[in-house]
């Protein structure tokens, strides 16, 4: 399902769609995002290092905010490996589909180059090359989302050093402002799902989890996935066969 | 407030990419070993796209730092007017610039 004037691109031309595309929304609502985080970080009592490390070799917000959460506490170092382990769980389900999409397994590259490009996945150039799809085929992805998931690295690493030092500078009434672009963003993207199981996910998933997380706290991300990926998949498979059967 | 010494510190952080890496790392490898087109492969993006939904939920309605400083009604109107400005304008752009808009003129003002 490629689009036609997509098939003759370059690899530097899709590099470079990437970052153009990063250089966008995406790449300001995840900077702002990681400033917001910079800033919950400091509070906690992170040092600027600390704060630069956190963001660069976790890369994953939900498991950043539990540990500046949980650190600013003084808690033990065994619960900040067990919330954060528990926060970014989700990530693996993310790392399979994304190496789907790009299809990383039939490309004979080495473990070590498939685990530093997936270091760099982030729910938003996941969430990307899902939508891409319908542009850009498997082959013409990978460049695309190198180009566009180093981007947005770059920009969630800028917006992490700038909360660090500008804390004081950036109106808190603008910030909070600027930290809900992220999750509007992905939710309007994840919504928007190409393929309609996938959209029925998201709605179970995103409309049951607020209600799970008063009963099953942070295991209700998890709890989500599973119920909304188990029913999603039940009523599509089910839908699809009782038209199969319908048509005959 | 701080009570962890520098080789704490730093050992923390080490934990928390722990904690993320196992995750990627498993990812990798699972992935070699699903089928592209069956159906547990449609299972895993699912619940990956129901997680994704979840996180991002939970931001909205229980959000942590200075986000948590806004209304919640004012939240869901902004949501609100973003999936129908989807609905109705199939613009992702638009969408978020009327929801952002319709956020900010709901905090600022009420």
């Amino acid at each position: 399902m490629t689009a036609p004037n997509a098939i003759s691109l370059t690899r530097s031309q899709l590099l470079r769609r990437g970052i153009a595309d990063g250089i966008n929304i995406p790449g300001f609502a995840l900077g702002s995002t990681m400033t917001g985080f910079a800033v919950i970080a400091k509070e906690a009592g992170f040092d600027f290092w600390m704060v630069v490390a956190t963001t660069a070799s976790v890369w994953g917000l939900p498991g950043q905010v539990a540990f500046a959460s949980l650190y600013a506490t003084g808690a033990s170092l065994m619960l900040i490996f067990v919330a954060v382990t528990l926060a970014n769980m989700r990530m693996m389900l993310m790392v399979i589909s994304a190496a789907d999409i790009l299809q990383l397994s039939t490309r004979n590259l080495p473990l070590w180059r498939r685990v530093v490009m997936m270091h760099f996945l982030a729910i938003t150039s996941w969430a990307q090359i899902g939508q891409m799809q319908q542009k850009y085929n498997a082959e013409q992805l990978l460049p695309y989302y190198i180009g566009f998931a180093l981007t947005i690295f770059s920009f969630g690493m800028t917006g992490t050093i700038a909360g660090f030092f500008f804390d004081d500078l950036i109106p808190p009434a603008l910030l909070r402002i600027i930290i809900f672009v992220t999750p509007i963003y992905i939710l309007l993207l994840v919504i928007n799902a190409r393929h309609t199981l996938n959209k029925i996910a998201v709605v179970i998933g995103g409309s049951l989890c607020p209600f799970f997380y008063l009963v099953f706290g942070s295991w209700s991300v998890l709890v989500s996935g599973l119920v909304g990926g188990s029913l999603a998949t039940l009523l599509y498979n089910y839908n699809l066969r009782r038209k199969a059967n319908g048509g005959l | 407030m701080v009570d962890y010494s520098a080789a704490e510190a730093w050992a923390a952080v080490f934990l928390a990419f722990l904690g993320t890496f196992i995750w990627r790392f498993m990812g990798v490898v699972l992935a070699d070993r699903i089928a592209p087109e069956g159906l547990l492969m449609q299972w895993v993006n699912a619940a990956a796209y129901a997680m994704v939904a979840g996180v991002m939920m939970l931001i909205l309605v229980f959000p942590s730092g200075i986000l948590g400083t806004t209304q919640l009604d004012h939240r869901l109107l902004g949501f609100g007017v973003g999936v129908v400005a989807m609905v109705v304008t199939k613009k992702l752009w638009l969408a978020i610039g009327a929801s952002i808009a319709s956020f900010a003129v709901a905090v600022s003002f009420f």
